[in-house]
């Protein structure tokens, strides 16, 4: 099944599995309100000289049912509960960072200089460049147990959290085997469908929580109450108690039982990913054996328990309540021929071993070969940009071999310069310099005047490192980047867009390369708007229209080729009059409204367009690097995480 | 009764939800600002440990200036305390003006050695002193920078604290009182960092 199958069926599910919570919640308001009017009627109207019987009190009860009671109690509840929701929605908008800040994370530096944080900061970078997101900030949660979660709407602001005996307790590889699984989980859109559990659990939560109140509030307690008010308030509340918790009782099973599936989806991910199914596998042995298990001592863990790697809450409904699979189960299916022993988990030396030679060394050899032979001008073969397509969140263990391979061959300077807050900015600014004057004097002269005096000099210091770097090394170098860029302050970063847009406009024009770049940092720091409608591929002609005619234009072909391979891309999209776009008529400004455009479309429409997108890019069998950046500046726009262009990617 | 009952009830919910809102507002503001003053901790830091190389270079060429030289210790031993002291609550208005205070101490002994190195050409010349002050140059410049991000997120929390109606209730849940900038007494003078400039 591919990426956008993938999406799509997790987008169904969610929506599947909301109707079916909002329907819960719906009986659950009428059981309620009935039950509360039921008493508010029998206390308020009861005749005390009566006396009670079963039957009389029923049909007592029907009788005074009070409608428009019944009718306000469920108004209160839906309210409750809708706006319990919306509220942790609202709260969870912003993204993986809050998550992780609620489970005590602390972010770590990418300039870090203790071991063990680095071996876990390249294996993230490592699996972020191999599936082509930008390298998530990861947060470490001190507690001694191993486990890791991953949370966020959307690649840009996804996060990787860890626990410290993760991090120190599990080699290279098995780290490897855990944050694969956690990539799988953005890639599947199950963080989607996370949060959106979350925050409908907690609008039925609130319900228990305003009858707890309500309880504790009533008079009840310290007057002899002269009416029966005190005691309606005492009845609703303990209602509303029961209600509550019987709801959070009930979506927390549907909850595990979704949860319990996707972690087998993940696990059977991370050995696609890794091609190492040891990986993982021992990482989970050694929870095992582990003293703290995989238990997270944070006080928020239970509200996020479907989110981690492995159990984080130990539960007293141990098979039925459990977010994950049994440990010897998942195991199983990774090794099938397991003997059932635990491994013992000690710490690890954090020295980083060269990218294991014995599994990567043929497919390096490889790989080498390929790409010496081919990418000699700086382009690419045909089919890579087609069969990256194919490899859209499913990035493989050649993918990875080739991040490691890149980020190893990458000039440390320019590794360090990405990893400090500091220079992050300058290297950014670097590379939209202009390699020819009079342009670069300008660019630098209006540097000079903005950006912060330091700035400046950094560029100078990188400047001539830059000017040597493989230019496929542009877009990982800035992958690299973007976790420091996150962390600057407003004014900060205000000063920093500002800065980028004059050495943009230095030329007076802006070029597809330079707009794909903005794009691509601009997109991934700056919170994702509000959207509200939804596009469909049917009506987005012109914005096809655009994107396709940018990317053949990025290519080195004659005004025939450049016809014959737009209209071969069009054809792809079910669209009768397409007509290629002068040049001059692809801006930037006709760029940026198109991809806002169809970033909203459903994910079944996005793998047509990013299929034609693909076919425009090869069809006259080369690859320009300014079409590479183009095709992974809209790609990134339309949330796909497209791998590197391989020469010889390992497809399944 | 019942009708008015329940819509005090769900003016109460929407309330109650509200002010939840607020309180988890102050607590990320909070948390923003002191996970950021870990950066001006990274960077402060590796200034402190560059200082006792720099003394230990320059004590070959200046065998008569021992003061100055136990000054520039005494000083970087004083401000790495209180920064130990700051980090572990960043935004205590004490703990950042002591930290000030050490920083602008630790300076003024440093623009001393600078004056004294003039006296010195071999000093200035040799390649260990010249990477060395380039380096604590960046450092400086870095600190400045994480020093802008902090007073940036620590004014945020401020300013929401002080609006209304969070300002009704921060003081009930425990953050009364305002954070406090990290405000260098030299800052002009740490930005343009004169403080190794050879």
């Amino acid at each position: 099944m591919n990426f956008f199958e993938q999406q799509e069926r997790a987008k169904r599910n969610t929506s599947k599995l909301v109707v079916l919570l909002c329907l819960a919640v719906v009986s659950l308001v009428a059981i309620s309100s009935i039950a509360v009017a039921a008493i508010l009627a029998l206390l308020g109207q009861r005749d005390p000289n009566t006396p009670l019987t079963a039957g009389s009190w029923f049909t007592q009860m029907t009788a005074l049912l009070d409608w428009p009671l019944v009718g306000a109690i469920s108004v209160l509840v839906i309210g409750v509960v809708a706006a319990g929701s919306l509220f942790k929605h609202f709260q969870l908008r912003s993204g993986g960072k809050a998550v992780a800040e609620s489970l005590n994370g602390r972010l770590i530096d990418p300039g870090t200089t203790n071991l063990e944080e680095q071996k876990i900061l390249n294996v993230v970078e490592e699996m972020a460049i191999a599936s082509g997101i930008p390298v998530p900030p990861v947060y470490v949660m001190e507690d001694e147990s191993i486990n890791a979660f991953a949370a966020g709407h959307t690649p840009q602001d996804a996060v990787i959290g860890v626990t410290r005996g993760c991090i120190r307790l599990l080699t290279r590889d098995e780290l490897q085997g855990v944050v694969a699984h956690e990539f799988s989980h953005i890639f599947h859109g199950d963080m989607r469908l996370n949060t959106k559990l979350v925050a409908t659990l907690h609008g039925i939560l609130l319900i228990g929580l305003v009858g707890y109140i309500l309880l504790r509030s009533s008079p009840f307690r310290r007057s002899n109450a002269k009416d029966n008010s005190a005691l309606i308030l005492l009845a609703v509340g303990l209602v509303l108690i029961v209600v509550g918790f019987a709801g959070t009782f009930f979506g927390n099973l549907i909850k595990s039982a979704v949860s319990r599936q996707r972690e087998f989806l993940a696990d059977a991910s991370s050995v696609q990913f890794t091609r190492n199914p040891a990986g993982i596998a021992n990482a989970l042995k050694k929870i095992g054996s582990n003293q703290a298990g995989s238990a997270v001592q944070a006080a928020n863990a239970a509200e996020y328990s479907h989110m981690f790697f492995s159990r984080a809450i130990d539960n007293a409904f141990a098979t039925f309540m459990a977010t994950h699979p049994p440990l010897e189960q998942r195991i199983l299916r990774l090794q099938p021929d397991w003997d059932g022993s635990f491994l013992s988990a000690q710490p690890e030396s954090a020295v980083e071993p060269k990218p294991a030679p014995d599994r990567a060394s043929t497919t390096l050899g490889a790989l080498h070969a390929a790409t010496g032979a081919t990418l000699a001008g700086g382009q690419l073969p045909a089919n890579a940009s087609q069969d990256a397509i194919a490899a859209i969140g499913q990035p493989s263990a050649k993918h990875v071999v080739y991040a490691q391979q890149t980020l190893a061959a990458l000039d440390p300077e320019l590794r360090q310069a990405a990893h400090d807050i500091y220079s992050a900015r300058a290297l950014i600014y670097g590379l939209l310099l202009d390699p020819a004057e009079p342009v670069r004097s300008s660019q630098l002269a209006a540097l000079e005047k903005t950006a912060e005096p330091d700035a400046y000099q950094y560029v100078i210091k990188l400047a001539n490192k830059l000017a040597a770097l493989d230019p496929r090394s542009r877009l990982p170098l800035v992958a690299l980047a973007l976790p420091s860029l996150k962390q600057l302050s407003s004014t900060q970063y205000k000063r920093f867009k500002q800065c980028l847009g004059q050495l943009i406009l230095a030329d007076k024009q802006i070029s597809l390369m330079e707009w794909a770049l903005y794009r691509i940092v601009v997109h991934n720091i700056e919170p994702p708007p509000l959207r509200s409608h939804r596009t469909a591929l049917g009506n987005s002609r012109s914005e096809c229209q655009v994107l396709l005619s940018a990317l053949v234009h990025a290519g080195q072909m004659d005004s025939a080729q450049s016809h014959t391979a737009f209209d071969a891309a069009a054809s792809l999209l079910p669209f009768q009059d397409m007509k290629l776009l002068p040049r001059d008529a692809v801006t930037a400004t006709a760029l940026e409204p198109a991809v806002t455009h169809l970033s909203t479309m459903a994910p079944s429409d996005k793998r047509p367009l990013m299929q034609a997108l693909a076919r425009a890019v090869e069809y006259d069998g080369f690859v320009t690097i300014t079409q590479a950046e183009l095709l992974r500046a809209i790609a990134d726009s339309l949330n796909c995480p497209l791998p590197p262009l391989l020469a010889d990617p390992d497809l399944h | 009764m019942g009708v008015t009952a329940i819509i005090v009830l769900v003016i109460l919910a929407i309330l109650l939800i509200y002010v939840i809102g607020i309180y988890n507002r102050l607590i990320t503001l909070r948390n923003r600002y002191k996970n950021s003053f870990a950066q001006i901790e990274v960077q402060l830091k590796r200034r402190y440990d560059l200082i006792p190389n720099l003394v230990e270079t320059a004590k070959r060429y200046l065998a008569h200036e021992r003061e100055t030289l136990v000054a520039v210790v005494a000083a970087r031993n004083a401000a790495a305390k209180d920064l130990q002291a700051a980090a572990a609550d960043p935004g205590d208005a004490a703990a950042m003006g002591q930290l000030a205070g050490a920083e602008g101490a630790l300076g003024s002994a440093l623009g001393r050695l600078n004056v004294v190195m003039e006296a010195y050409p071999d000093l200035k010349a040799s390649q260990n002193m010249q990477q060395l002050s380039e380096e604590l140059t960046s450092t400086e410049n870095k600190v400045a920078f994480a020093r802008q991000a902090f007073n940036d997120a620590v004014m945020a929390y401020n300013t929401y604290k002080q609006s209304f109606p969070p300002v009704l209730v921060a003081g009930a849940f425990g953050h009364a009182a305002d954070a406090a900038l990290l405000e260098f007494a030299d800052s002009e003078a740490i930005q343009a960092a004169p403080a190794v400039s050879f």
